[in-house]
């Protein structure tokens, strides 16, 4: 991933926890970096180490520390970072989930080699169906993060009534079953 | 050749979301929803020209210029300010009817500049649109510049902290090396004065054994506060010498080791070297007496020879050979290569020395040469003997520059003279205080001595000396401090100070001479460059005056200030040297006529209270009075022009409470003047 990914994991540790712990957090993860380079494409496995040496040290599951860093990551990371470039996305929730993977077209365009998940909306009877699909694993509960995040910044309500994996060859494909209200 | 658009209608709207058709009136006939989201009153099909300002091209008034236009780039804000487009124009029909069409998206970069508060959406831009992703790479680049910068901040930190980390360690090796040799000079030194003739066999082995081990443990604590100095010295000052009196000065202080053991001690300066140069000094001095010590120990028959030549170099700069060649043992290949690295030393089995050494000394050589740009070597055949070489790098300085001639007055020369006078030895050190005592004694001089910066201070001022030499390092009262309170007594002329401590750094040298020092000594005393030394202030006659100064200065009832307190000599000194002593003059009397003729119209600004013209003044008053060396005065308008420049007040009466230093100041620059010119009058009577 790229570093733009291990500084936003770093910079949620220190402002929620301190510099201390994102210490700790580095210590225990063996990685040997204390700087990412956002534009610097890193491995997998260094991300992975990051989030489960969180889990360590701030005892917390590691879902739990993803789902965290994915509500950090809308609210704080990307509006800071990317602000413009949300605000084109759309004005709801909806409107955003349905330019995301636009979004992450033009991401593709920027960072090469990048290989972005899919985000695809369907309407059903009591809400609608969001499809998450990536070639990674794990990251499930980072998108449930992002979901959430999203509902705060468009101000509505997010309730995730389902989640149901679908089998693939490579990653993952989760489906949330959601209700969007408005406040 | 006029285009025509090839294309279908639904194709052109796919590919742009920004489609504006004007006809041969360049009236808009037809615009996209995007447009008509930011601008919903285009029914009426106004003008172009009235809806937008047109930045690309240059001119598109007339249907003629849309068409000649095609192949550039077309930006057009709104009017209203709201909107901008970028794109390019092509020819189509609408409605049947030929038009011109306006096929772009809107111009993200103008709208996030100018109209922040509008907000474009995704769907304001077709996929091969690119401007969201060169906005999106723009922001990336943003952070990508601002991680480098964050890096670069911490980078900086870390090595400032290195540094001072660095530095700390070496001030307490420095400090702890310096602690250990004051005891360990008494050692050595009430060692050096035993007689061994007084005891039997093993009485002597073990004095033998005792020097040579507070000699190598000396060695080894000198080698750490080298290093020391040298890690510690950064931009280390330079300095005009002779090499000829540089390189007979050394060999003038190892001559005796040499005769010591009979050995020939040589100099050969190739012909026609230059004779002045620019550089460290110091550390020449020391490499080549490092390895000419050296040489003397290792070699029991024959000679040492000390061998310079100019290897390489332009008109102003060039690189000189220093070679040191022995007959002694010589070094074995296999020790070549390690000669140069710290602790390694001749073994005996080697090179069979009872006496090897540290083996401290070399590194000390490399190091310095390296850090002065040049390289270090040795050729050597064991057995037969060795050359040990190094090349190092100086700037010429023509045969005008300055040289202190007496500092370059062999040691020989001086311990040859009649020394006499009275010296104030201050140490708090009781070693210190009895072996100095005793070398000076020896030499002919008459020696009180003080053991704080108290004593000294009511010494100095009691009783009449020719020379302080001032520790600089006591408890309590420090050498600074007393020096000081000296100099506000007795002047550098009434009353010369010279430094005596072990830790040399430049600092510390700044110091010294800031409070009033007038020259710097290293202990342990060595007895020539302690004769060097007094050569420089004992001999009274011999000392400049230097130029303007007038004797008997302080003496003037009417000046409430001193004369060396109004006035920087140095300043004037560096004048001479820059503009010649005639130039000086002129300087001189301008700068009289100048800063009288200000100051009485600072005066009448005063009581016309007009400030800016008080400001001009006070202004060029400190500029000369500084620029000649009138610092007490200049510092003090200074200040007057701050206060005048943040628009306070005075405190009445400022200008009668300056007067009390300016009065002063003009006298002393007056009297400087009248120095010069009297002195130059004497030179014409002796010549005529």
């Amino acid at each position: 991933m790229y570093g733009l990914i291990n500084n936003s994991l770093k910079n949620m540790i220190q402002n929620k926890f301190g510099e201390e712990k994102w210490q700790e957090v580095l210590k225990i993860s063996g990685v040997p970096e204390d700087s990412f380079l956002t534009m610097r494409s890193y491995d997998d496995a260094l991300t992975y180490s990051l989030a489960g040496a969180a889990s360590d040290v701030l005892g917390a599951p590691v879902d739990a520390c993803l789902e965290m860093f994915g509500e950090f990551w809308v609210l704080e990371t990307a509006t800071k970072s990317y602000g413009v470039l949300l605000d084109a996305a759309g004005t709801d929730m909806l409107e955003f989930l349905s330019n995301m993977n636009a979004l992450h077209d033009r991401i593709t365009s920027t960072f090469l080699d990048y290989v972005p998940p899919e985000f695809y909306v369907e309407k059903n009877n009591s809400g609608h169906k969001i499809h998450y699909v990536s070639k990674r694993e794990g990251l499930t509960p980072f998108v449930v993060g992002l979901l959430k995040g999203l509902a705060l910044r468009f101000d509505c309500k997010l309730n995730i009534l389902d989640q149901n994996r679908v089998d693939v060859e490579q990653g993952e494909h989760t489906i949330f079953f959601v209700e969007i209200t408005s406040k | 050749m006029s285009k025509w658009a090839d294309i279908s209608w639904n194709q052109l709207q796919s590919l742009f979301s920004t489609v504006i058709c004007v006809d041969k009136t360049m009236r808009i006939v037809y615009a996209s929803n995007t447009v008509l989201r930011y601008l919903p009153d285009l029914g009426n099909k106004p003008l172009l020209r009235e809806t937008f300002s047109i930045l690309r091209p240059g001119k598109l008034e007339t249907f003629a210029d849309a068409i000649g236009s095609q192949d550039s780039l077309c930006l057009m804000t709104a009017t209203n300010k709201k909107f901008a487009v970028r794109g390019q124009l092509i020819q189509s029909s609408y409605d049947n009817n030929d038009v011109m069409c306006f096929c772009g998206a809107p111009w993200l970069f103008w709208m996030s500049s100018n109209c922040p508060d509008v907000r474009l959406s995704m769907t304001d831009f077709t996929p091969q649109d690119v401007q969201l992703d060169q906005l999106f790479f723009m922001t990336t680049e943003k952070r990508m510049v601002a991680d480098l910068e964050n890096l670069n901040i911490e980078l900086t930190e870390a090595k400032n902290e290195l540094q001072v980390a660095h530095e700390t360690q070496h001030r307490f090796f420095a400090q702890m090396s310096h602690e250990m040799r004051t005891p360990l000079n008494g050692v050595v030194s009430a060692l050096s004065l035993l007689d061994p003739n007084h005891y039997d066999d093993r009485q002597r082995q073990l004095l033998t054994l005792a020097k040579s081990s507070s000699r190598n443990l000396m060695d080894v604590i000198n080698y750490v506060l080298d290093l020391s100095k040298l890690e510690l010295a950064g931009e280390e000052g330079e300095s005009v010498f002779d090499l000829s009196k540089l390189t007979r000065s050394i060999m003038d202080i190892l001559d005796a080791k040499a005769r010591e053991k009979s050995l020939e001690l040589r100099l050969e300066l190739e012909p026609d070297l230059p004779q002045y140069y620019r550089g460290n000094t110091g550390r020449l001095r020391q490499v080549l007496l490092n390895l000419i010590m050296n040489a003397i120990k290792f070699t029991n028959k024959g000679s040492v020879t000390i061998e310079v030549l100019r290897v390489a170099g332009g008109a102003s700069d060039c690189t000189l050979k220093f070679s040191v060649t022995d007959t002694g043992i010589g070094v074995a290949d296999e020790a070549k290569q390690h000669i140069f690295k710290p602790f390694w030393s001749v073994q005996p089995e080697e090179g069979n020395h009872p006496d090897a050494g540290t083996g401290l000394g070399l590194d000390i050589v490399r190091r310095n040469v390296e850090d002065a740009g040049g390289q270090v070597g040795v050729m050597s055949e064991l057995g037969a003997g060795s050359t040990f070489w190094f090349e190092w790098p100086l700037i010429m300085e023509s045969d005008r520059a300055v040289i202190n001639t007496a500092a370059n007055q062999s040691a020989e020369d001086i311990l040859e003279a009649d020394l006499s006078g009275r010296v104030l030895l201050v140490d708090d050190n009781q070693t210190n205080l009895l072996l100095g005592t005793m070398i000076l004694e020896s030499m002919g001089v008459d020696v009180r001595t003080a053991e704080n910066g108290a004593e000294a201070v009511a010494a100095a001022l009691e009783d009449s000396f020719d020379l302080v030499l001032m520790d600089i390092h006591m408890p309590d009262f420090d050498g600074i401090e007393a020096t000081r309170q000296i100099r506000k007594v007795k002047d550098e002329q009434d009353l010369p100070i010279v430094a005596l401590t072990a830790l040399a750094y430049d600092k510390e040298k700044e110091t010294c001479i800031a409070s009033g020092m007038n020259g710097y000594l290293t202990k342990p005393i060595v007895k020539n460059a302690l004769a060097q030394e007094l050569g420089m202030w004992l001999n009274r006659s011999a000392r400049t005056t230097p130029a303007g100064a007038v004797e008997g200065h302080d003496e003037d009832p009417s000046a409430t200030l001193a004369f060396t307190e109004v006035l920087d000599q140095a300043v004037l000194e560096e004048l001479k040297i820059q503009i010649g002593q005639d130039n000086l003059k002129t300087v001189l009397t301008k700068v009289l006529t100048e800063a009288t003729q200000r100051w009485e119209e600072l005066i009448g600004a005063q009581s016309n209270g007009d400030k800016v013209v008080m400001q001009r003044h006070v202004h060029s008053l400190s500029s000369i009075f500084r620029s000649v060396g009138l610092m007490l005065a200049g510092n003090a308008l200074a200040k007057i022009e701050i206060e005048l420049r943040a628009d306070n007040e005075l405190e009445s009466g400022w200008l009668a409470e300056f007067d009390k230093i300016r009065a002063p100041s003009m006298a002393a620059l007056t009297e400087t003047l009248e120095g010069m010119l009297s002195s130059v009058s004497t030179t014409t009577v002796g010549t005529n």
